[in-house]
């Protein structure tokens, strides 16, 4: 028998896996490892499970049984069946519609969840009103604070976050938006979004899982924006068009100058996003070390991101950070890598660490690290008490 | 290290796949008992494993399964294994097994109206952004006509036209002969005609 004729191919020259890309996150990966490592800690079965037909058939059977048997309360229950979650409004676990959440400025997160799995946690002092919930749309207004979002993927429903102009339109990922005085924070932490504002070149953009986005709100261009002579003096094509050019980039400077207040402020992610930017719009910058390991403290310290953390405190190393912050650095690198279980990467760090600094102040705590990858503990430092975790 | 500094931004962290021992090493490793061995060879190939489960599933919650079942059966029988060096075709041809598997509980489930899975990583959805309109018609045309397959037409047909094996891959994962894997091809291509009228190169040729 020969081989068919036809080699489908949409272009002859590229296969079609090359058009259809799987991006594989290190965050699946991590957890696909996690179900491997917990199954293959469990014994072993006595015998190879029956064919899944098998099983199909015989729960099938039980099913049908007890299908039968009440059959009476089912017809009886026919007339008052709900539909599907997935069909008709999302709704919250306790069943109802999602109208507000609220939490008070100073006192804890406040957490809802839907029906569908997913669910959102709006900050101490946030604001979320539920603008809409219909089959195929759930829309959120953040007036302020910070909201956490996590949505189920797969369903139809496209979830959209309405915050000071800017609309995030996801259908499954894990997000956060932040709306602070000046800015709405968008950073994604699994999946991709969406993003739409008038702030933006072409009006939206897509960000993908470990990006942030920090875009300047309708008020604050509102006010930068200098009203028209009179109602005929600027086409409505002129006036839409300078709007990119609102917010031009600042200094690196400014953006320190920045980044400090934030931090002060207490604004987290808003002085990830400009130690982000500061990284990447001026590499050149003789503090731009020091700006990734400011990154990866706030990472590690602040937001419990230790595979960020990781990344930025290695950057930081390798942008040649000052001698007096690269032990320091080494051991958070060294810690971020404990938490993550990357047992082969920390080995090196440690290792690399011994050579550079043989008589390092370190060299003690390392050493327990490393003796704890090796035993599998957790937290090497729960018995040593005054320890910094 | 100020030289090295300005093009150095973006640094990949995580370089154990940078290490240079072949899947052989990790394999006679593996089997000593060693269990960073294990977790190497699964870094090594989840990559692409979850990639090919994952365009012959459509379906990404059901692909990640699938990749769990097959390394825990590659580690499990890793024992088996003759030629360590085989490695990655082997385990390919074990998630390929699986996601046969996979196929069947998800038509049966289907039969019966209880799939309520969404195919979410159909080829027309993984396709690259910049793919033009016409051709992404093209792919949702395919991945129409790919679901009336059954789940062995489909996955010999996508391993060969889509993942781009040669037949004698597609007959190691498909865990057939070489005669059955153009059998099911051609059937395949048999039900697929319409669509291949319309887009094989000598369609395109001829037109």
């Amino acid at each position: 028998m020969t081989e068919p004729h036809h080699t489908p191919r949409l272009d002859p020259a590229a296969p079609l896996r090359e058009l259809a890309h799987v991006e594989v996150s290190e965050q699946s990966v991590n957890r696909m490892w996690a179900v491997i490592e917990r199954r293959a800690s469990r014994p072993a079965p006595g015998r190879r499970s029956p064919p899944f037909e098998w099983r199909v058939g015989v729960w099938g059977i039980v099913v049908l049984i007890l299908g039968l048997t009440v059959s009476g309360v089912w017809i009886a229950g026919a007339g008052r069946g709900s539909a599907p979650a997935s069909e008709g409004p999302l709704l919250t676990s306790a069943g109802e519609r999602f109208e507000r959440l609220e939490p008070d400025a100073g006192g804890n997160a406040d957490r809802v969840s839907f029906t569908d799995g997913s669910s959102i946690e709006a900050a101490a002092g946030a604001r979320l009103e539920g603008l809409a919930s219909t089959e195929r749309e759930f829309v959120v207004l953040l007036r302020r604070g910070r909201a956490h979002f996590s949505i189920t993927p797969g369903g139809r429903r496209r979830w959209s976050i309405e915050a000071a102009g800017t609309r995030v339109e996801v259908v499954g990922t894990v997000l956060s938006v932040e709306k602070t005085a000046g800015f709405v924070i968008v950073h994604v932490e699994s999946g991709a979004v969406l993003i739409r504002s008038s702030a933006l070149q072409e009006g939206v953009r897509r960000l993908e899982a470990g990006h942030s986005l920090s875009l300047p709100v309708e008020d604050a261009r509102a006010v930068s924006t200098p009203e028209p002579a009179g109602p005929s003096a600027v086409e409505p094509a002129e006036a839409l068009e300078p709007e990119p050019a609102l917010e031009p980039e600042p200094t690196a400077a400014e953006l320190w100058t920045r980044i400090d207040a934030a931090r002060q402020a207490g604004e987290v992610s808003e002085a990830a996003v400009l130690l982000e930017r500061l990284i990447r719009n001026y590499p050149g910058d003789s503090r731009v070390a020091l700006a990734a390991f400011t990154l990866g403290v706030l990472e590690f310290e602040r937001r419990n991101r230790p595979e960020a953390a990781a990344r930025r405190f290695r950057q930081a190393l390798d942008l040649g950070l000052a001698p007096s912050l690269r032990e320091g650095c080494y051991l958070r690198l060294a810690r971020a890598l404990h938490q993550l279980g990357s047992d082969e990467t920390l080995a090196r760090v440690i290792d690399e660490y011994s050579e550079l600094y043989p008589a390092g102040r370190h060299r003690a705590t390392l050493s327990r690290l490393r003796a704890a990858a090796v035993a599998d503990d957790p937290d090497p430092f729960s018995a040593a008490p005054g320890r910094k975790p | 290290m100020p030289g090295r500094a300005h093009n150095a931004v973006v640094i990949p962290l995580l370089r154990e796949a940078s290490v240079p021992a072949a899947d052989s090493e990790w394999v006679a490793r593996a089997q000593r008992g060693e269990h960073f061995a294990l977790q190497m060879l699964y870094r090594r190939h989840v990559h692409a494993v979850t990639a090919r489960v994952t365009r012959l599933l459509a379906r990404s919650a059901d692909a990640e399964d699938v990749v769990q079942d097959a390394f825990m059966l590659a580690f499990r029988d890793l024992g088996k294994l003759t030629d360590p060096a085989r490695f990655g075709g082997w385990l390919m041809g074990i998630a390929v097994h699986q996601t046969h598997r996979s196929f069947r509980r998800r038509r049966l489930l289907a039969r019966f109206g209880l799939d309520r899975g969404t195919d979410d990583a159909q080829l027309a959805q993984l396709a690259h952004p910049g793919l033009g309109p016409e051709r992404l018609y093209q792919l949702t045309e395919l991945d129409r006509e790919l679901g009336r397959l059954s789940a062995d037409l489909r996955l010999t047909w996508m391993l060969r036209h889509v993942e781009g094996c040669e037949l004698a891959e597609v007959a190691e994962q498909c865990g057939c002969s070489l005669a059955t894997v153009k059998r099911r091809l051609s059937r395949a291509e048999q039900r697929l005609s319409a669509w291949l009228l319309k887009n094989t190169p000598r369609a395109e040729a001829e037109r």
